[in-house]
């Protein structure tokens, strides 16, 4: 695990601009300002994250660079693991500026925040067992297929004790067979 | 290389096929009962897995592919099944290793458990003359089966012993062929649906007896590789005695022979060495030493060579 992996996000900016950038986005710029000024900014944080669900509302080609901003800033924050419920929590809710895409959409998002979390941070267990519930929701077990193969080694890289592992298991083994009766 | 396949991502394809997605939701399943501590008692007697250990069960009975249940059968949750639920568990066994008569027998013993389970028996009962086929198969030691074996053991009439036949060869149990002159099927390869002690016997035995075959064949090969050698050493002292008889006349002439090879070899070797440019203009001393070589073309560059000793 030494080698040093290449970051999938480039963004240019300090924290509190790019901050102030997103919850004028999520329309809570006004209450954000004061936060930033005084680095508070956890507190900030916490209030953009909790009006991001807005973002589920913007024009189809903004919603991926304004997650691809939400997700920089979450896995900045001193404790992505308290914004990553409510971030993914909005993923798996449907777009309603995109009735068409919206799966692509999400699922881009979804594994973004997958992919930038380090291989072995237990938090990908998380966002994984997302993307099933997403997966899931969708009927669309084909996008977990290629997965499959890596499970095993991923279960290992995070660390996953037994429990969260038969958990991950009986959520494909149940993507899967819903999968083949779907039709 | 270790990032590659850490990433994830969602290509969206249009669907797969249904079999193989249960057959991966089924795998998926497996790997999750293998996640329950095979020491705790507790845990493998647990509410949960007994549940998952049905599920599996249910799933490997009812699928179309599943034919091996040794697997499954070995697993620790799969197992303590026996205490909680007796009837599944001897439904298990039947499947990994009894026959048709045995599910007749326990359907009769457990009246309306199939239904009351919603097992379908059709798809049970089909799957079990599969079964049965490739015991027949694996029991035959001449690797022939008559039809009326097949059609007493598979509880059907004669007629559809080739039907039966060639649904089991294409659920992959068995390999072989059809005879239809002499009423009998050939067996090219079986599947054991157990692989116990005694199929490793067998195994060892049959592994014996290729042994044997190969040290036959090898002292063959080695006792004629033997007769050749002494064939091509006879020969050679044929040969040899035929030279001597062939007397000085022979030795002479080779000696004769090699010596004018060697002188035009020289010739050549220098020529080459010689270039081009030089020789043309100093072709007419070309007859000094050209006299002696027999090729043409080497005569001006061989002068050259003489110039410079």
């Amino acid at each position: 695990m030494s080698i040093e992996r290449p970051k999938l996000l480039f963004v240019d900016g300090t924290f509190a601009e790019l901050a102030q950038a997103m919850a004028d986005i999520v329309q809570v710029g006004e209450q954000v300002k004061p936060l930033l000024e005084k680095e508070q900014n956890d507190e900030a944080l916490q209030i953009i994250v909790k009006a991001s669900s807005h973002l589920n509302t913007v024009p189809e080609k903004e919603f991926n660079p304004a997650y691809n901003l939400l997700i920089h800033l979450v896995l900045e924050s001193k404790d992505p693991k308290k914004y990553l419920p409510t971030m993914c929590g909005n993923l798996l809710k449907p777009i309603p500026s995109s009735p068409v895409n919206h799966m692509n959409l999400a699922s881009n998002a979804l594994t973004t925040i997958f992919n930038n979390l380090e291989p072995t941070n237990p938090l990908r267990y998380n966002v994984f067992m997302q993307i099933c519930r997403f997966l899931k929701h969708n009927n669309y077990y084909e996008g977990l297929r290629p997965m499959l193969k890596n499970l095993p080694k991923w279960l290992k890289d995070w660390d996953t004790d037994e429990e969260d592992a038969r958990k991950l298991y009986v959520e494909v083994a149940e993507i899967a067979s819903e999968g083949g009766d779907g039709e | 290389m270790a990032s590659k396949c850490s990433n994830f991502g969602i290509l969206f394809m249009r669907r797969g096929n249904l079999t193989r997605s249960h057959r991966e939701s089924y795998h998926s399943l497996i790997q999750a009962l293998n996640t329950f501590d095979r020491e705790d008692q507790e845990e493998i007697t647990s509410q949960e897995a007994q549940q998952l250990s049905l599920r599996a069960l249910r799933m490997a009975l009812l699928s179309e592919k599943t034919f091996l249940f040794q697997d499954l059968r070995a697993l620790p949750t799969v197992q303590a099944l026996s205490d909680s639920h007796p009837v599944y568990a001897q439904l298990l066994d039947i499947f990994t290793e009894q026959d048709l008569e045995d599910y007749s027998d326990f359907k009769e013993e457990h009246e309306g458990f199939i239904e009351k389970e919603k097992l379908d028996d059709a798809k049970l009962e089909r799957k079990m003359r599969l079964l049965t086929f490739a015991s027949l198969a694996a029991s035959t030691p001449n690797r022939e089966i008559p039809y009326a074996n097949i059609a007493r053991a598979l509880q059907i009439p004669v007629e559809q012993v080739e039907m039966w036949s060639i649904d089991v060869i294409r659920a992959k149990l068995v390999e072989g062929r059809l005879s239809q002159k002499d009423k009998v099927f050939k067996v090219h390869r079986t599947t054991y649906r157990v692989f116990g002690e005694k199929q490793w016997r067998e195994l060892g035995t049959r592994v014996d007896q290729y042994k044997t075959v190969v040290d036959n064949l090898l002292t063959v090969i080695r006792r004629q590789q033997a007769e050749a050698q002494a064939a091509a050493e006879r020969e050679q002292a044929e040969m040899e005695r035929k030279l001597a008889n062939a007397g000085l006349d022979g030795e002479g002439g080779s000696g004769n022979t090699r010596g004018g090879g060697e002188r035009s070899g020289r010739g050549g070797g220098r020529g080459g060495r010689g270039g081009s440019g030089f020789g043309s203009g100093r072709g007419g001393f070309g007859g000094r030493s050209g006299g002696q070589e027999p090729r043409e073309s080497a005569a001006p560059r061989a002068e050259r060579d003489d110039n410079a000793d």
